[in-house]
């Protein structure tokens, strides 16, 4: 009698022993795993990322680290933000896909559906090694469930192992999934193909990056849009220029991005926190339409119309209000400009503080420059390269500027791609891996960072820039547990 | 009248005896036995005191009462006896509440100190019954850590922290576990504090952390119905603050060089800094201190009546009690009303029933997010804020620039206060059955069945409110809620309980003394919770939730758990001076997995009354003299989880996602298990000596003890490549608390009214913690948890000055990421590689003190009384970095004066390192941050007055006593410390915390 009272059991939420039971059992893993996409040590930081370039400052240094990833102030013993954030998320994604991995044997499935969410699996768990590959180097590679003894056994893989998972999975993905996924921001072909394309190209394997282009051209879906302003309008999501993307919705699930908010202009509606905030550096990087010089007394004038699309600056208006005097800047963000990619202009945010606004982690334009990139790159035909540079700059309705003579360098075309991407994905939190695998911050840094009225705010790097920079620590707490993690060089 | 008495002879050897017996201020003790020992015949004293008694001559009469001296008279001739009883203060014949019954505190052989509600704790303005143990028993920690109204409870330990999770004692009232905070303390009659494992083994599973019993009033049989009128009226207001720069001109200046520091330039011109010398417009130009505006004085007032009494066959008490505080901090308040009524009828010879109804109703009020208020205002508060404008509206940012628009963005702290509110109707109410069956003389059966039903309701809603410029500017204070919302949520908790024992108490051929108890316990938890909320109304002042459009939210969960134990206790006397006792309990847990769930605790003392003997009776000076030991193990299963060893599959939106614009439900697993986690277990050794001197008049109780926790269980912590799943909870922890307690006591005693009585109490705990076992290499934390440190000690660098160049920073940070500069803080370099690194930690300070006292001295003379409670800790430690105490808080935010000492190349021989803003380098935890938070606190002094009973009689009252109170007056601390009252949570920085008010108070309390 003493037993049957004491025997208790939740009615709340499912245990491992009625699990792994059928193939709703497997959806809600599955999706549990790309739950994962959302968090800030993910992709959940979208547009903040770019806060540890020059282009962009973090006053909130609280949120993400990304101001001190990007001035050089962090140690090996920094915890918090992208530091540990990435590297326990990635392994989460890791863990959650071998787990799933695991059980999908014993669950009654017929071979093509079980086909199809091996291939949702390995996608994911190819993002997490590429996003550590690119953060930490090489890392330990786990493919099967370990428990807590055995996790503090491990030793770093090399960045080519590590990297050579990540396409290994991408592979898995490519061969067992569509074209068409089965619902909306599920893994495609073109996703995988595309994520396998960018493993490519930072490894600098622009070979590679090539055949990949093929691929995802022969699959015939992918195009610019016509917009460059409406790819980031909600009412264009999932457009025929979007390989991958973070889904977001509205509502009361907390199923919407968190950066928005945090991105929006201060004083606005839904009372934005203006982080991060762009700075002088990428607003230098707009090009006149014309390509004539910026004129310093009418600097917003005849400007490339990607600046007013992605930045809010002085005299713009954002949702009908004049920033920055009726759209106040944030205390403590003097630095004058506020971003506008990104963050959803005119979509309320309900509470919880979050929008709907997807975030695109990988889209045609990327393709089409990393074709141009590796076409540079092997010197193999610079004019076709300049041709794909100049379809960015004039293809699209609403940017249309001069276009780039054909018969460039190998030197000049490459600094006019580089250039071309700064300008073209500023907000889109991929610049600091392109500084990360160009290997240019010793050129970068150290970086001013000016307020609105010329007064310095920081310098990035004030020490100058080194090249365990282009690497994260190990988190000493990891190193703590497990003695067979080396550190990276230099930490 | 009483001398008219005519012996009346029953039978011819038999004398009649009468009198009245009366206590040192001449007031009749109504109750008192009067027996012939070892006869049977006795009496009681009626409700004027007086007695009638038929004894042989020569006889002895015991006179004995609760509380009081008994007295021995043998009867010679006189038949009218008239006698004084004095007040005991020694206490050794006090009936010690105990577990599961009571004792007489002279067989006691476990470590127990007791605190009887009298007067001058009861006429206290204590909110909450866990203040009013502060400072007065040896080895319990009292420390009151939010001074919020309503839920001001204090943090209670009994001999320090015994485990890595829930170190609160087991709290009991009259006999059934209950929460601190569900009790009026003016119907408390007694608190007794069981320390030693021995003492509270009887409890088992949930008494590693000691017990508070505490005992309800109750009243008497045969006892003349009294009425007892208790009232008092006080005066809150914010003692101990940050002293914080109220000049903004000043303060201006202060910001722009922290920016010059870091390398940036001014934010504020020199113009506006100017403006701000020269103006005196309060509205224009303020200078403003944030402190004097979101604090206030406030009124506190309590009223209590109760009604006591009983006839020869049902006793009764029943209170009323309504309490009305008003908080320190603006547009707080808590009112309460409590109704108590205890029953209790001898049915029969053989049978007593009885039942208790206790119900509470609190409600308490603040601003819709207090938090935030707090932190508004140390991460802004500027003093260029004008409070109010000069229309009445919320004020803005003052410091304006050329352009019209504010420097910073407003961050007015009152705006928060006066945003929405979030009210908590805390609803409780208890009921509670007996019996008690005596079989014979020496076996009795108790039963005993209590429900409890607790209800939390919160409705919160919020609304908008903006602050102004001068010019008529708004300014929205920092990331401020725009969206309209209303939520309510219930948090609903049944408890039951049925416990009964069989109770055997016999003396066999007059010496050896058998008492022993056989019990059997249910119990069974249930919470329940539901949250319901949706914003956009319609219309601002739409605030139940129905009105909401848009954001629909609700949860609902239930947590249950259930316990069953069997419990025995044996205790033996020899001759009254050898004592004996052997508890064992056996306590299943729902919270373990079937073949884990049963724990058994065996306990054992011994103790032996060296006073008694008679080699000690030729003395005078050792009055009384016990030595005692106790060995004894008790549970604990008190974690954070009520399924530990389940394995889930957590479903929730976190883990969820939307794939074509819709939700997907997803779901992972967060947390490891370890499906074999069972009881952890402390075990305590004491040895214990008590013994009074010059007649009792000095008493000193002293403690020795040894307390290790074994199998503590525990999350240890786990690299974060599981992807940042929580840890198992696994039995592995292990912690000691050795140290020793004393209490000595002195007292002298007023013989009447006109002489002076005085005691004065001294109590001291010593313990030092230690964390014996717990993972190695432990990650480093602040609050490090890690083997061979005290549990939470402080850890990190070592601050050994500042820079005073910046070529001395270079050189010594030489292979560091980032490199200081001059007027920046110095760390240790412990390994000596340039660099700063875990390496380079240490420990640097424990959080739990080593030393806890309080000293109680009082004073009473001519019907005047003076009381104080002084407490305080020693040798422990806090870390003090927070937005209050690092300037300009996270982006701007208050700066307290000691910045102004902050190192220049002007000022360099300085420990403050230069100022500045968001900076990481002097945000490292290091010892710059740790303060000494040893303090001694004037915690209670209160001045009393008894009107003679020649008045009250004319007024036709019992006794009538005036007195004045004053609470939390101040406290000596160290010069460094900076914050609110040192009696605060070790274990956090002190800023987002409702600060201790300071009260005075004064009362009048009537018996009729």
């Amino acid at each position: 009698c003493g037993e049957e009272f004491l025997a208790v059991y939740p009615t709340d939420r499912i245990t491992t022993v009625s699990f792994w039971q059928n193939e709703n059992d497997v959806k809600l893993a599955l999706n549990g795993i790309y739950s994962v996409l959302k968090h800030r040590g993910v992709y959940g930081s979208g547009p903040t990322f770019d806060a540890i370039t020059p282009y962009a400052y973090q006053w909130a240094h609280w949120n993400g680290l990304e101001k001190q990833i990007g001035n050089g102030s962090i140690t090996a013993s920094t915890t918090g933000g992208l530091v540990d954030e990435r590297w326990t998320m990635c392994y989460r994604i890791i863990n959650f896909s071998n787990d799933f991995i695991a059980n999908l044997e014993n669950v009654d499935l017929p071979a093509d559906k079980k086909a199809t969410y091996l291939g949702e699996v390995h996608f994911l768990r190819g993002i997490a090694y590429a996003l550590l590959a690119d953060a930490y180097g090489g890392v330990p590679i786990i493919l099967t469930r370990l428990n807590t003894q055995e996790v503090t056994e491990l030793s770093r893989n090399t960045l080519e192992e590590t990297w050579a998972q990540a396409i290994s999975d991408y592979d898995i993905a490519i061969q067992n999934s569509e074209p068409v996924s089965y619902e909306l921001g599920r893994v495609t072909k073109g996703a995988a193909l595309g994520m396998k394309m960018r493993a490519y190209l930072y490894q600098n394997k622009y070979t590679e990056v090539l055949q990949m282009v093929e691929q995802i051209d022969a699959l015939g879906m992918y195009d610019l849009f016509p917009s460059y302003e409406g790819l980031f309008k909600l009412d264009n999501e999932n457009n025929e220029e979007v390989l991958f993307d973070i889904q977001y919705i509205a509502g009361e699930q907390g199923q919407g991005n968190f950066f928005a908010w945090l991105a929006l202009p201060g004083g606005v509606a839904a009372a934005g926190a203006s982080d991060p905030a762009p700075t002088q550096h990428i607003i230098d990087e707009y090009e006149m339409i014309d390509g004539s010089a910026v004129d310093p007394n009418n600097e917003f004038e005849g400007r490339d119309p990607r600046l007013d699309f992605t930045i809010l600056r002085p005299g713009a208006t954002f949702e009908g209000r004049l920033y920055p005097s009726e759209v106040p800047n944030h205390t403590g963000q003097r630095v004058g400009f506020g971003l506008r990619k990104n963050v959803g202009e005119g979509i309320p945010l309900l509470s919880p503080r979050v929008s709907p606004l997807n975030f695109i982690v990988l889209r045609y334009a990327d393709v089409l420059l990393a074709k141009a990139e590796a076409l540079i790159e092997t010197n193999q035909n610079i004019p076709e390269a300049i041709g794909i540079i100049n379809r960015i700059r004039t293809e699209r309705t609403d940017v249309t500027i001069t276009s780039l003579p054909t018969d460039l360098s190998q030197e000049a075309a490459r600094e006019k791609l580089r250039h071309e991407r700064v300008v073209e994905f500023f907000g889109e939190g991929i610049l600091w891996a392109d500084i990360k695998r160009w290997k240019i911050g010793q050129d970068l840094y150290p970086v001013d960072i000016k307020a609105a009225d010329g007064g310095l705010i920081e310098v990035k790097f004030p020490n100058g820039y080194e090249d365990r920079h282009n690497l994260l620590p190990i988190p000493d707490n990891e190193i703590s547990f497990n003695k067979n993690l080396e550190q990276n060089p230099g930490w | 009248n009483t001398n008219s008495i005519k012996p009346v002879y029953v039978n011819d050897w038999r004398a009649e005896i009468s009198g009245t017996v009366v206590d040192a201020n001449g007031e009749p003790i109504p109750g008192v036995t009067v027996s012939v020992p070892g006869t049977g015949i006795g009496t009681a004293t009626d409700l004027d005191g007086k007695y009638t008694l038929n004894v042989d001559e020569g006889a002895t009469i015991v006179f004995s009462f609760i509380g009081f001296v008994s007295q021995r008279i043998q009867i010679s001739d006189q038949s009218i006896v008239n006698i004084t009883l004095l007040e005991d203060t020694s206490s050794l014949d006090e009936v010690v509440v105990v577990g599961y019954g009571t004792q007489k505190r002279e067989n006691l052989t476990g470590a127990v100190s007791s605190v009887n509600f009298d007067e001058e704790l009861q006429n206290r303005p204590i909110t909450n019954a866990s203040q009013a143990l502060s400072g007065q028993v040896p080895g319990v920690w009292i420390s009151q850590n939010s001074g919020k109204p309503g839920s001001d409870g204090a943090q209670i330990r009994v001999r320090g922290w015994g485990t890595l999770n829930n170190s609160n004692p087991l709290i009991l009232v009259d006999g059934v576990e209950a929460s601190i905070n569900e009790i009026n303390p003016n119907d408390i009659e007694s608190m007794t504090v069981l320390k030693d494992a021995a003492s509270s083994a009887i409890y088992g599973s949930r008494a590693a952390n000691g017990v508070v019993l505490i005992t309800l009033k109750s009243g008497k049989f045969g006892e003349r119905t009294s009425v007892n009128i208790g009232s008092y009226v006080g005066q809150q207001s914010l003692g101990r603050r940050y002293n914080i720069i109220e000049n903004s001109a000043e303060y201006m200046g202060m910001w722009n060089q922290a920016l010059a520091n870091q390398g940036g330039s001014a934010l504020f011109p020199e113009s506006v800094i100017n403006d701000f010398k020269n103006g005196s417009d309060p509205y224009v130009y303020p200078n403003t201190n944030f402190f004097d505006e979101v604090f206030r004085k406030a009124p506190i007032t309590e009223h209590n009546v109760s009604v006591k009494g009983g006839s020869e066959q049902t006793k009764f008490y029943v209170s009323m009690n309504y309490l009305n505080q008003d908080g320190i901090m603006l547009n707080s308040n808590s009112s309460r009303y409590g109704l108590t009524l205890n029953l209790e009828s001898k049915l029969k010879d053989w049978l007593t029933i009885g039942g208790r109804i206790n119900g509470i109703k609190k409600s308490s009020e603040e601003p819709f997010n207090i938090g935030r208020m707090m932190y508004i205002f140390a991460n802004g508060g500027y003093p260029f804020t004008a409070p109010y404008t000069e229309d009445g509206r919320f004020g803005s940012v003052q410091a304006i620039n050329s352009s019209g628009n504010t420097i910073v963005g407003n961050r007015n702290p009152l705006i928060e206060t006066a945003n929405g509110l979030s009210l908590t109707e805390n609803n409780f109410f208890k009921m509670n059955v007996f019996a008690d069956i005596d079989f014979t003389d020496y076996l009795t059966l108790k039963a005993n069945f209590t429900s409890q039903y607790n209800s939390n309701l919160r409705d919160r809603h919020n609304n908008l409110v903006y602050g102004y410029t001068n010019t008529g500017v708004e300014g929205k204070n920092l990331d401020y809620l725009t969206i309209l919302e209303a939520s309510r949520e219930n948090v609903q908790s049944n408890y039951n309980t049925l416990f009964s024992t069989l109770n055997f108490n016999k003396t066999f051929n007059e010496i050896h003394n058998i008492s022993a108890i056989a019990g059997i316990q249910i119990e069974s938890t249930v919470i329940k919770d539901v949250y319901g909320r949706r914003s956009d109304p319609p219309k601002e002042g739409m605030i139940q939730v129905d009105a909401g459009t848009a954001g629909f939210q609700a949860n609902g969960n239930m947590s249950e758990l259930r316990m069953m134990s069997y419990f025995g206790r044996v205790n033996y006397a020899l001759s009254d001076k050898y004592l004996f006792e052997m508890n064992l309990r056996a306590d299943g847990s729902s919270r373990f997995k079937e073949d884990y769930r049963w724990g058994v605790f065996p306990a054992f003392s011994a103790g032996w009354r060296l006073g008694e003997e008679a080699f000690m009776k030729s003395q005078n000076l050792i009055s009384d003299l016990k030595i005692r030991a106790s060995w004894g193990q008790l549970g604990n299963q008190n974690i954070n989880s009520y399924w530990p060893y389940l394995a889930v599959v957590n479903q929730t939106n976190g883990l969820s996602y939307n794939f074509s614009g819709s939700f997907a439900p997803g779901a992972g697993i967060t947390a490891l298990v370890d499906e074999s986690i069972g009881w952890e277990t402390s075990v305590t050794t004491d040895l214990g000596v008590e013994f009074g001197l010059l007649d009792n008049r000095i008493f000193v109780e002293a403690d020795y003890f040894m307390k290790t926790t074994n199998d503590i269980i525990v999350q240890l912590p786990i690299p974060s490549i599981l992807g940042g799943v929580s840890a198992p909870f696994e039995n592995v922890g292990e912690m000691t608390n050795n140290g020793f307690e004393f209490n000595i006591n002195y007292s002298k005693l007023a013989k009447d009214r006109d002489d002076v009585g005085y005691n004065i109490g001294v109590n001291m705990t010593y313990i030092v913690n230690q964390v014996t076992k717990f993972r190695e290499n432990s990650p480093d934390q602040l609050y490090l948890i890690r083997e061979g440190y005290s549990y939470r000690e402080l850890y990190g660098y070592k601050a050994i000055g500042i820079y005073q160049t910046d070529q001395e920073a270079s050189e010594h940070m030489s292979a560091n990421g980032y490199i200081p500069q001059a007027g920046e803080l110095k760390y240790e370099d412990v390994n000596n590689d340039g660099r700063l690194g875990f390496e380079d930690k240490m420990a640097l300070g424990n959080t739990i003190p080593k030393y806890t006292f309080g000293i109680t001295p009082s004073v009473n003379y001519k019907g005047f009384d003076l009381s104080t409670v002084i407490m305080g800790i020693a040798g422990a430690n806090v870390y003090t970095q927070n937005a209050w105490t690092q300037p300009l808080g996270i982006s701007g935010g208050t700066i307290t004066e000691k910045w102004r000492d902050a190192w220049t190349v002007d000022n360099k021989s300085t420990t403050v390192p230069r100022i500045s803003i968001s900076d990481t380098w002097r945000s490292e935890a290091s010892s710059y941050w740790v303060s000494d938070i040893s303090f001694v606190k004037l915690r209670n002094i209160q001045l009393g007055y008894t009107f003679s009973s020649a008045l009250t009689e004319r007024l036709g009252l019992q006794k009538l006593y005036v007195y004045g109170n004053a609470q939390n007056i101040g406290s000596l601390v160290s010069k460094d410390y900076e914050g609110f009252d040192p009696e605060r949570n070790t274990f956090d920085s002190g800023d987002n915390f409702y600060p201790l008010p300071k009260i005075l108070s004064l009362g009048v309390n009537i018996n009729l």
